[in-house]
Order: C-alpha cells, then structure tokens, then sequence
C-alpha cells in the first residue's frame, strides 16, 4: 500500500508541562521550531508525532519525537530512510550497529506509556556522496536481509526521512522480532531537509583565532557560516571551546585579543583580569540547564520508558552532583513531612522521594532505578549557577499530588546546604566545605557506575546516554532492548544540551514552580537580574517571578582594549558586529542554533554601543623593531625562522607583545606571528640547547620504542654538501675555460698581423 | 689523401716560409681541397684543445646548474614549506573547529584517519600553537606535529608521542630545546584540555631506547631531531599530566599500522623526486631547444615555464619527503 507524507503543519509550540507524560504541546527543541504530523484522513483521536528539527538539520543532529495518542503498551520504532523507500511496505532503513563515522544506526524502538505518548530521539547525519563520505549502510526493516547503502543530502536522489511507525502490541508484550508492513495507517513520514552545505568563507576574509567557553561552541560556528560571505565585514572566526578560567587566563596572559566567557564573575577570572584593560561585550543568551536522560520501569513488563520531563529541586540537584542520590528510591525521601497515607506509599516509605512524587510515574511504575551523577569536572558558567541557584534559592514549598489528586504544598525538610556539605562516605576530605558557588565542581575520586565527570559537555553526553542507553554505549536510544530503567542529569549550556540530544529539566523556582528553558523564561530572568559595573548581569535566583528560569546564561565577549594594530581591531570589532547582529536578529539559511534565544534589545544596544567604542577608541601600539626570532638561531645557519625574512605563517599563534601584521597568501591577516627568543640561542652548531636533566627515575621502564636513525639522514648533508661543492666549482670553471678562451682569441690576434 | 690535399694548421700557418704563396683565406683546421673529397684529416692538438675547452664548459654548466638547482631546492626547503605549513595549519584548525561531529567523536571512541587533525598543542613558553594531526610518517610532519601510531590520545592514561619537524615546514619544534623543567604544555583535544608539565629534556642517540613513563598516569613526549642538519638522534621533552584524567576518559590507542622506524623520511618519495626531476631536466632541455629554434621566444617561454615550475616544486616536494621526519 502506498504511502503518503501526512499533511504537515507547523506550529508555535509553548512551554513544556509541568506534568511527565503527558500529551507533550511543547517543542522538544525549545526555541525551534517542530512539526506535528498526523496520518492522513484521520479526523477523531488522531495518533501525532512532534518532530524536530526538521528544517535546517545539523550534521549530527538529534531529532526529537514525541508520540501522543498512540495505543497505549504498542510498540513505536523510529527509521532513518532514504526518501526513495518512503512508499515502501519494507523499506531499507540505515542499519550500522557500529556505526559510521562515530553515529550508530538502528531501529530505535520504545514501547508506548499507558497515556499514549512516548519520547524518542534519533541522530541523522548529512552524508551527501563523494568528498570521501562513506555511504550509510541500509538494511529492510522486517529483516530479510536486503541491504542497499545510501546517501542523505538535499538533493531529490538524495534526500532522506524519519519514518515512525507504530509496531503494535507485539506478542506477550516484548518487542517486536519482525516488523508488520509500513502503511498509511501505521506509519508517518518526515521529511529532513538538512542545513546548506557551507560554501565556506572567503579566502579574502580575516581570520581572528579566538578561545570560548563552551556555551558558545555551538553558537559561533553558526553565526560565522550565517555572515562570512559579506567581502567588506565578514570574518572567520575560529574558536576553541575549553573551560572558562583558561579562556580568561589566556586572554590576560596575552594569548588572544578576544575571548568569551559565560562566567565573567567568577572570582577567579576577576582575579586573573586584574590589570588587563578589557571591555565586556553581551553576545549570546542561553541557559544553564540540568540536562539528562531519563527512563522509568514499568514494573508490569519491566520495560522501560524514556521520560521527557523531569522537575528538580535544589535538593535533588545537590544530592545528584555529591553522588548521594544514586537511585530514585529513598532519597530525599518527602515523608516526613508527608505520610504514606497522603501519597500511597503503603509501608514502603521509599517510593516517597521527591524524584517519584515530583515526576509521577503510571502507576505501577517506579521512577529510574540509577541516577548518574554527569556534572563537569573544570570551570564552566553552567557549573557557577547551578550551585549558586542550589545554595541560594529558599525552601520553598514544591507541589505533590496526594493519592486524590489534590496538589499539596510541602516542604522539603532536607536542605540542599545540608546535602551538599554532608561529607560522603569514603570522600575524605569532603570537598564542599561550604554551600556557595562552585564554578569548577570538585570531583568525588569516585570511580563508580554512577559517578561519571567530565572535562567536556561532549564526554558528559557520552556518560549520561552510556547511562541510559545500555548495552550499546552510546548507542543513539533505544536500541535493540530498550534503555535502561536509568538516568542520568549534569548541568551545561542549553546549546550543547540540545545538540547531543539532551532534556534540559524543569528547576524550581523561588515562586515555587517549575520553569522549563524557553524564550519567555530566560527573558523573563534576565529582565529580573541586575547589571553590574562592569556590564554583566548578576542573576538573581531568588526572584519570585513566577515566569522566570532560575539560571539564565549570556555569554560575553572580553575584548582586550589595550593598543592593538588598527586592522585587527577592526576585524575583531566586525567580528563581533556579526555576532551580535546574528544573535540578535538572525535571517538567512542559517537559523539560530538549538538552545539560544534571540539576544534581548537593551543587550543588542548595549553590545552595539561598546563595539562602535571600542573600534574608535582603542589606540595602535607604538612603532617597535621587528623582532627577530633569536631563540630559533639553534637549528644554525639554516633554519628559516631566524633573521628578518618573512616570518612563519601561522594562524594561532600568540603574542606577548603588541604585534605587527603579516601579510598572507589569504589576504589581510590579523595574525600577529612574532615569537619572542626563550633562553640562550645557540649558533652554529645546530644543536638546541639541552637542560641537562637528572638521570631518569628509578621507576621508568625501557621501553620498545627506540629512536633509530636511518640512513636518510644522510641526505641533507649531501645535498648540502653538493651544492656547496657544485656552485663555486662549476663557476670556477666556466670562469676559467672562458678567461682561457679569452687568452687564447688574444694571443692569436697578437701573432696573426704578424703573418 | 693525396698529394694536392694539403692540410695546414692553423698555428702553422702563421709560421709558412715567405717563399710559399701566401695561404688562401679559411677557416682554421680546414683542410685545402682543390680537386678531390676526402675524410677529414685527424684532430691536430689545436683541435683537441678547442675540444677539451668545450668538454670543461660543459663540465662547468653542469656543475654550476646542479648546484643552482640544489641551491633552488633549499630555497624551497626553507623559505617556501613555512608557507605551506602555514597553509595546512589554517586549514586544519579550520577543519577542527568547523566540524564539531569529528571532534566529538573522540569521545565515542573514533579516532580520525591519518593526516586528519586530532588536538591542538599550545606551548606558552614559546608561544606556539600547533594542531596535530594523527601519524608520524614524513607526509603527516608536512602538516605539523604528529601523534605517533600505537601511542596513547593525550590525556589517556600512558605516553602519548608528539613529533614535530624542526628545521622544515614551519620548524614547529625548533625551540623545543629551550624549555626546563615546570613549563607547561596543554593539549586540547575532543576529550578535554590536558596540561602537562616538564619532567625532562634531553637527547637520545641513534638505537638508544626511550625510556617510557610509569604506567597508569598521562604523559607526554615530544620529540624531534637532535640537529638541525644531521638527524643522527632525536631530541625530546618529556611532560607528566598535571591533573589525572577523567576516569571515564579512557579513549583507545590508534588502531592503523604504520612503520615508523627512527620516523625517518619515505624511502618511496626518493622514486618520486627522480622522476620528477628526470622530467624537469627534459622539460628544460626541451625549453632551451625551442627558444633557439623558435623565432617568437615568448611562446616556449609561455608554454614551459608552468610546466617547468610545476615539476620543479614536484621534485622538491617528493626530495623533502625523503628526509627524516624530524628534521
């Protein structure tokens, strides 16, 4: 039977519920937009996904889709199809359990919650053919071993779509082993259309090299691709994401001109910027988010489910991040100063805990069996706020719903101040002494399965999805059996929460309600915070709006308005005109990335006015002598990067000192490439000074790799030698034989007249 | 020959006795033939002369042009592959930063191919920054420092080996000597940002094993040639990780084999660059012959010189490739 794509329509979506499982209205992405499809010729009780992005798809991407109103215990698989197979009643589906290029491909398949709804998230990937792109390996659906590979790009031979379709009940309600026929009736089609392939920047455009926290590593790509093409302002900007006290201490040692940091108050960037002449610039606004992955048991089938919605205390929060909380039951257990009789917990006093009666489950159910604690290990803004919103929220009043269904106000007798600083078992010393902001958390020196740092939003992902993925790692959902009755939660940017495919979860707020990251609930925060002197915002987490998300986020860019060469200024200034322009008001092929909202006006006007400040008022440096590279001087009289000739051309290299421009095969650069002379230069020999070191310690190993030097050596040397051999030899005796010649015709016009 | 030919040489002719008839005008060593062809007369010394002054003037031309030629081919050495390394660095740091799912996907355990950029390596005492790129083969050094096959991702629990050139294509690791004890080295890659700290500098000869680190802890080695000119023996810098890395950050040891003995230059590279040059000798040769015979100059000129340039920088390209990787 033929298949046809559902009718589709676009909506605005508002914010996420407050309630789990229910027919979620909210668009999984926040501030993108979704589609919402529907079998066609359905008129009543219509079965619908939510799906998106489906527009504009990054390469890598998580597409979210949430099924409402399919029948309830019925088995959903999600597909990624060529769209060739889309009237298929088998289609052959990317299928790579080992994936390829670093994304696995399988049939994602979820069972559907008794309330007719259900989360999946899918990662597709643009692989358009050539350019040395690996086709993704397809394989039908029902099994029968059919394989085709294909390609997904935009074009019509090419393009690709998620097929969701729904498996029924399946036999004794386990999963499906084969598939029934995909029919209009069972199974919806949505088509990606997948982000233009950059056509890059011009040659002709700057490059300014630049450091970020990483609540800008998703953005600035973006925002680059979006304004480079522009010849007279575009820029490349390349940035490198790191944590955010080395971004700043980089930027005060001199290492780059122009950062940005998503926590320009931390104490210790404050201290680190001391005596550096900077300017604050807003560039993007966000959110720190408590992100995670999350799924239920439900204990009829022992099968679990993904939640879309989770509601956390501060409490929940602080337990989570000092590892204390490792299970859904019995910790932050509400009763007292509830009783099981008001939540139906019977005798078992465990199931009272504020994970489960905050995130109802169907009955029957329990909430995640584990929770994994998946917070970063170095200096992030999302890390500061988490634990300043923790440490300085009050005790408010959370709603639970009583076994009537009458929502009750109570307060949460443990305390996140307390939880944090009760020192864990076998963590000595206790590395929270204080309940105060933590912007680099301290790690445990735990090595447990619930326990899984990271140095970066990337390897965050990587623990939280191996949490609740299961037997497939990181394998995209699902996968064959089903996630594990698990979570995990670790604060970070909404951006990189949205691009790995992350929930970000509702945080209480001081008015006592649970505020999900939304254009409406950032604006809202930010237009409670306070300015600052030096033109941040201090958030304020104790607002009482009931509208407001706890943690805001903006990202600054510092700019260092100390004397600069005019041209770089420039490129900097229009670099950040972009930007902020982007941020602002995006237009074009390129939208706003997942997880930002557009940049509010007093900021626009703010950030425009500082920029247009600092491009006049930011003096060039005083001429000084070319420096010449006399540390190099050690490779001797042949090394290249000594004397004046045209220093090496390299892109990121910092300076120390105010710099000179040099001119590039790429046009106007505003790399600075002077490298200063570090200790004694040695001449001549060629051989670099050697810091005579102590003999090797005792419990070094000798070790296989042994150094040989082979005869190749030899060639430059000869070369060398030849040519110094060769040259003047070879002019000797051309200048000889022609000063003889020269003799000779001489002498035999002499003696000639004579005859 | 017979009686009437006459051969008079040159330097004999100024010495006739005034009593034979003056001698007709000719060129000198031509025989005097008046009625009959016959052979040449053999070569009197003058002749040899003349031809022994063009044998040294060949000598000469062949001499000086394999030295220019040499002398061209260290212009590009170290003049010209900075500029390339320039080139490489940009686009791979270009590569790195634009294409986030690669970085990424050092985290789910997928290393890039070889020649790809993996890290960033920033030295602050000299100022450098460098994007590595995974292999150490003489072609992947073009680039920038190389992670050495079979070793560990840095900030993976192990030694990590960086090598870089010092000399050629940028001499990124042309001060490395001049570092000490407790300076630091970061390496950014798709895991984190890793600092290490020095340990040691020192030098190791030929066939000398390197001493490895204690097992279970990150390390860091950077090696290259002990000399500018005579890679007899590599210089190296050895950097303890200040911090432990993330439990979980384990990422596995590069999967594909390459030989690296001594991380010395591509033996197959030599081939190249003898072809390469044999075609530019011919293409000279070629060259020379159609300006004279051509009488518009400006054509062969026109229609040589790219080809002309093209195998000339083929043929230094392929002789860099032979020499060591280090260097």
């Amino acid at each position: 039977m033929a298949l046809v794509v559902a009718a589709l329509e676009i909506v605005a979506l508002p914010g996420a519920p407050k309630v789990a499982y229910a027919v979620p209205p909210s668009c999984p992405e926040g501030a993108n937009q979704c589609v919402v499809v529907t079998p066609p010729g359905c008129t009543a009780s219509c079965p619908s996904v939510t799906v998106g992005p489906t527009a504009a798809v990054a390469d890598g991407a998580y597409i979210y889709t949430q099924l409402s109103n399919f029948p309830a215990g019925d088995w959903a698989s999600i597909e990624f199809c060529p769209a060739s197979q889309s009237t298929s009643a088998d289609p052959i589906c990317a299928n790579a359990p080992n994936g390829i290029a670093g994304i696995t491909f399988v049939s994602a398949v979820s069972k559907v919650l008794p309330d007719g709804s259900d989360l999946l998230s899918y990662q597709v990937t643009s692989d358009p053919p050539g350019q040395g792109n690996e086709a993704i390996p397809g394989l039908d659906v029902d099994g029968n071993q059919t394989a085709a590979p294909f390609y997904c790009d935009n074009s019509p031979a090419n393009g690709c779509d998620l097929e969701i379709t729904d498996l029924g009940q399946g036999s004794g309600g386990i999963r499906p082993v084969t598939f029934p026929p995909f029919t209009t009736a069972n199974t919806m089609v949505v088509p990606l259309v997948f982000a233009a392939a950059s056509a890059g920047c011009p040659s002709t455009d700057p490059i300014v090299d630049t450091e970020g926290s990483f609540s800008i590593e998703q953005f600035l790509p973006s925002a680059v691709e979006a304004t480079c093409a522009d010849p007279s302002t575009g820029v490349i900007g390349l940035n490198i994401a790191i944590d955010s006290e080395s971004v700043v201490s980089d930027f005060a040692s001199g290492v780059a001109h122009l950062v940005f940091t998503d926590d320009p108050n931390d104490p210790a960037e404050q201290a680190a910027l001391k005596g550096s002449q900077y300017v604050l610039i807003p560039v993007a606004a966000s959110a720190s988010v408590v992100s995670f992955l999350s799924a239920s048991v439900l204990n009829s089938e022992s099968t679990p489910s993904p939640e879309s919605t989770y509601e956390l205390t501060p409490n929940m929060v602080a337990g989570m991040l000092t590892a204390a909380y490792t299970s859904s039951y019995g910790s932050d257990l509400l009763v007292p100063p509830l009783t099981c009789k008001q939540v139906g917990c019977g005798k078992n006093t465990g199931l009272a805990s504020s994970f489960n009666l905050l995130n109802a489950v169907p009955s029957g159910s329990t909430g995640p069996s584990s929770l994994l604690s998946g917070f970063s290990s170095v200096a992030t803004g999302a890390s500061d706020e988490t634990t300043s919103w923790l440490c300085s929220m009050p005790n408010v009043a959370v709603p639970v719903k009583n076994t009537k269904g009458k929502t009750i106000p109570v307060v949460d007798q443990n305390v996140a101040a307390t939880t944090l600083t009760t020192p864990g078992v076998n963590v000595n010393p206790w590395p929270f002494p204080s309940c105060t902001s933590y912007p680099v958390i301290p790690t445990l020196g735990k090595d447990e399965g619930d326990y899984g740092p990271a140095q970066t939003p990337a390897g965050q992902a990587k623990n939280i999805r191996t949490q609740w993925g299961g037997n497939l790692g990181e394998g995209p959902v699902p996968g064959l059996t089903g996630p594990n009755s698990a979570a995990g939660f670790g604060a970070m940017d909404w951006g990189d929460a949205a691009y790995f495919g992350l929930n970000a979860a509702s945080l209480l707020n001081a008015s006592g309600d649970f505020v999900a990251p939304s254009q409406s609930s950032i604006d809202a925060a930010l237009n409670d915070a306070t300015q600052l002197p030096n033109g941040t915002l201090a958030y304020d987490y104790t607002t009482t709006d009931p509208n407001a998300y706890p943690t805001p986020m903006v990202t600054y860019a510092l700019l260092s308005t100390a004397p600069q060469p005019h041209d770089q200024v420039v490129a900097e200034t229009d670099l950040l005109t972009n930007l902020v322009n982007f941020s602002h008001s995006p237009s074009g092929a390129v939208p706003l990335p997942a997880g930002y909202i557009p940049l509010p006006d007093n900021m626009y006007a703010q950030a425009t006015n500082e920029i247009q400040t600092a491009l006049t008022s930011i003096p060039a440096p005083p001429p000084t002598p070319l420096q010449t590279t006399t540390g190099s001087t050690s490779v001797g009289s042949t090394g290249t990067t000594s004397g004046p000739s045209a220093p090496p051309l390299e892109t990121s290299a910092p300076t120390l000192s105010p710099g000179t421009l040099a001119s590039t095969g790429l046009g106007s650069s505003v790399h600075v490439q002077q490298f200063g002379a570090r200790g004694t230069s040695k001449s001549g020999s060629g051989v670099g000074p050697v810091v005579k070191s102590k003999p090797p310690n005792p419990g070094f190993v000798p070790h296989i790799i042994s150094l040989l030097a082979g005869r190749d050596r030899w060639i430059l040397p000869l070369l060398l030698g030849a040519m110094i051999l060769c040259l003047p030899s070879g002019s000797l005796v051309l200048v000889v034989t022609t000063l003889r010649r020269r003799w000779a015709r001489r002498k035999s016009a002499v003696t000639e007249p004579a005859t | 020959m017979t009686e009437r030919d006459t051969w008079v040489p040159a330097d004999m002719a100024v010495s006739t006795p005034l009593l034979l008839p003056p001698a007709p005008p000719r060129d000198v060593g031509m025989p005097v033939q008046t009625d009959t062809v016959g052979a040449w007369p053999p070569a009197t010394p003058r002749h040899r002369r003349r031809s022994r002054g063009m044998r040294w003037d060949a000598v000469g031309v062949v001499l000086t042009g394999m030295g220019a030629l040499l002398l061209l081919f260290f212009t590009y050495l170290y003049v010209f592959t900075p500029l390339t390394h320039g080139r490489d660095q940009h686009r791979l740091l270009q590569s790195l930063v634009g294409n986030r799912r690669a970085v990424y996907s050092l985290v789910a355990h997928q290393l890039p191919a070889e020649g790809k950029p993996i890290g960033i390596l920033t030295i602050p005492a000299l100022h450098q920054r460098e994007v590595i790129v995974m292999g150490t083969s003489s072609a992947d050094l073009q680039q920038g420092p190389g992670l050495m096959a079979h070793t560990v991702v840095p900030g993976d629990p192990g030694n990590s080996v960086i090598a870089g050139r010092r000399a050629t294509y940028g001499a990124p690791f042309a001060s490395l000597g001049t570092l000490v004890r407790g300076d630091r080295v970061d390496v950014v890659d798709g895991a984190g940002r890793f600092t290490f700290r020095v340990t040691s500098v020192r030098q190791l000869s030929g066939g000398q094993a390197d001493a490895a680190p204690v097992r279970g802890q990150a390390w860091l080695t950077l090696v290259t040639s002990n000399s500018a000119l005579d890679a007899s023996g590599h210089l190296i810098v050895v950097a303890k990780a200040a911090v432990s890395s993330d439990v979980t950050g384990s990422l596995p040891r590069s999967r594909y084999d390459t030989t690296l003995a001594g991380l010395g230059g591509d033996p197959a590279a030599g081939i190249l660059a003898l072809l390469w040059g044999v075609a530019f000798v011919v293409g000279l040769g070629a060259a020379l012959y159609a300006i004279r015979r051509s009488r518009q100059v400006w054509l062969p000129y026109m229609f040589a010189t790219p080809v002309l340039l093209a195998c000339g920088l083929f043929a230094c390209e392929s002789l860099a490739r032979c020499l060591p990787a280090t260097l």
